[in-house]
């Protein structure tokens, strides 16, 4: 078990909650999601994202409209689904339930 | 120095460099091979697409037009290797419980003008991007249909009505149906080859910001053109093969009496002009301005449908502009030379007799040999032919001039004229005119021809008989009666200015003019 593969597993499974709470707070296109994921360090590289973003959609957690861009290629707005809301709900009690746990457990150390 | 390529990636326009398109190809293959068993892994592809097709465009500005291979490299590192972030195991050990609704997309194709690979507006694109077949094809049926149906040119212009214009990228996704996927992208840079420029792709980069009505301006435009140019071919082909049957190829075609029949232009043209060098010169500027021209009217109607646009087709123009130039001077002036031939007159008069009596008849003398062969040549009758015997010009055709006698005598005069340059050639024209004209006690013997010699050339030969009636006395004509005047008008009588007038024609009938 490597370190960086750890790190990777961490960063992963908390990439999904972050990704539904940006876009719980307004619709947005990938590059916009992007942004505010490296601003956050979450991510490493953009590839990440995508295949993300489409197995939430498959799931029916999250839906897209097109939109023209004024400059460049069209944007895939993201929007989240009443079940990716009912699914974000879940995720923030279990996420403070877990933050809660580690902080106790790390702390304690 | 490097050579570029033309990519579109999601209804963009891209010019890569090609170690940039290489590199590209490459990561979007791993890419393709990393999501082979992912759920919905077209998308993802197209969605990664997107993503540098927006980084490509953001890279771009006026001052900098094509994509290098450090832009796809720092592209590439900012969206990481696909191994970085595909998971092939939890790939393919994901479930979806759910088909995605993505499917919906595919029955989703609208039909739209494809103005980027339009011909004319675009509906033959349209129409073959919506089944997904190749647009020859559908080109091809239109134009059987415009041949052959008579409704392929309405239908076409309704369609061009009725189906809208893919105006925007999304426009073109959904007219696509699928969305291009790097196979396309591939397929569409091996057909792109010659096809785009960077000049061209400028030109309709530029087109494409332009509004819709400016494009449809332009396409009608177009029509215009290729019809317009359709229209110049076939008339340049029309007067090509018109110039070759009756110039060069030396058809007979002018009725002419003569022991050969029809005579050709050229022959014709051999009576006209003086000389055997002015007829040459004639000929040869004819022929350079007449074909200058048939060939102007051909390169230009060629260039207007093929949309030939080059420095070798417009120095052909202005080539055959000038030596159609050239042969049109050649043929005025050898026109002004032979019109100066026209210009002085000559005429002789001699007196054929002088008769008392109460009525002169004149008997006209006519040989009705209009054959040609074994044809006979049907011609209008007020329309005097020539007729070629052996060395000479047979002319068919008198005058008559009717004039009040100063005495109680019929005075009989022959009047014959022709022109040349100089008076005294032109005397020595009329000397040669052949003409028989007889008095017998009181008959006139008048012949309805004359000749003269073939060298004299055509030049404007007339013969008049000038007849003085005396008073009250009268002319019998093919049973015609003709009196100067009548008693009503004695003044007029007398003005001895008084004149009538009429003609013989080559057939024997008189017209006799009031």
């Amino acid at each position: 078990m490597s370190l960086e593969n750890t790190q990777a597993q961490m960063r992963k499974g908390i990439l999904e909650y972050c990704i539904l709470s940006i876009l719980d707070k307004s619709e947005a296109y990938p590059s916009e999601i992007l942004e505010k994921l490296k601003d956050a360090k979450l991510i490493v590289v953009e590839g990440t994202l995508y295949p993300l973003l489409m197995r939430l959609k498959n799931d029916e957690l999250l839906a897209y409209r097109w939109e023209e861009s004024p400059s460049g290629p069209p944007r895939k707005y993201y929007v989240l689904t009443k079940m990716g809301k009912t699914f974000l709900e879940e995720l923030q009690t279990t996420w403070s339930e877990l933050s809660e746990a580690v902080n106790k457990l790390t702390q304690n150390k | 120095m490097k050579k570029t390529t033309s990519i579109h990636i999601k209804g963009m326009n891209f010019l890569f460099e090609e170690d940039a398109y290489e590199l590209l190809q490459d990561y979007m293959d791993r890419l393709n091979h990393g999501l082979r068993n992912e759920k919905g892994n077209k998308e993802i592809v197209e969605d990664i697409e997107l993503r540098i097709a927006e980084l490509c465009s953001s890279m771009l500005n006026d001052k900098k037009q094509v994509i290098e291979i450090e832009d796809i490299k720092s592209i590439l590192e900012t969206l990481g290797d696909p191994s970085q972030y595909i998971d092939e195991e939890e790939a393919s050990k994901s479930t979806y419980s759910k088909e995605s609704f993505d499917g919906s997309k595919n029955k989703d194709r609208h039909l739209f003008r494809d103005v980027d690979n339009a011909t004319i507006s675009g509906v033959c694109a349209g129409i073959a991007n919506y089944f997904k077949i190749d647009v020859v094809i559908i080109r091809a049926i239109f134009i059987v249909m415009f041949l052959f149906g008579g409704f392929g040119f309405p239908l076409y212009i309704i369609l061009w009505i009725i189906v809208p214009k893919a105006n925007s990228t999304i426009d073109k996704l959904r007219m696509r149906g699928k969305a291009i996927t790097v196979d396309s992208v591939r397929e569409e840079v091996e057909n792109a080859g010659n096809r785009l420029t960077k000049e061209t792709n400028k030109i309709s980069n530029r087109l494409r910001n332009d509004d819709t009505i400016h494009r449809r301006v332009s396409s009608i435009g177009r029509l215009i053109s290729v019809l317009f140019g359709t229209g110049l071919i076939l008339f340049g082909l029309f007067w090509l093969v018109m110039l070759l049957i009756f110039g060069a190829a030396g058809l007979q075609f002018i009725p002419v009496q003569s022991d050969s029949g029809f005579l050709s232009l050229s022959d014709f043209s051999n009576l006209v002009l003086s000389n055997e060098s002015d007829n040459t010169m004639a000929w040869i500027g004819g022929f350079v301005a007449g074909f200058s021209a048939i060939f102007f009217v051909l390169l230009l109607g060629i260039k207007l449908v093929f949309k030939i646009r080059n420095k070798w087709s417009k120095r052909a123009l202005g080539l055959l502009f000038i030596s159609g130039f050239i042969g049109t001077i050649l043929c005025v002036f050898i026109g002004l030379k032979t019109g100066r031939e026209m210009t002085n007159e000559g005429e002789i008069e001699r007196l054929v007799g002088s008769v008392q009596c109460e009525q002169l008849v004149i008997q006209s003398h006519h040989s009705n040999n209009r054959k040609s062969g074994s044809f006979e040549v049907k011609t209008d009758d007020d329309f005097n032919f020539i007729t070629l015997k052996g060395e000479n010009i047979e002319e068919g055709g008198i005058h008559f001039e009717y004039r009040l006698s100063d005495d109680s005598l019929f005075h009989i005069k022959q009047n014959l004229s022709a022109h040349a340059h100089t008076h005294r050639s032109a005397v020595a024209k009329a000397k040669n005119i052949k003409h028989s004209v007889s008095l017998d006690s009181t008959v006139l013997n008048v012949n309805a021809h004359y000749s003269f010699p073939k060298s004299d050339k055509l030049r404007d030969q007339e013969v008049y008989i000038i007849i003085e009636i005396p008073e009250g006395k009268s002319v019998k004509i093919n049973r015609q009666i003709i009196r100067l005047g009548s008693d009503e008008f004695n003044e007029e009588i007398i003005d001895e200015y008084y004149e009538e007038h009429g003609v013989l024609n080559n057939d024997g009938e008189y017209n006799h003019h009031d």
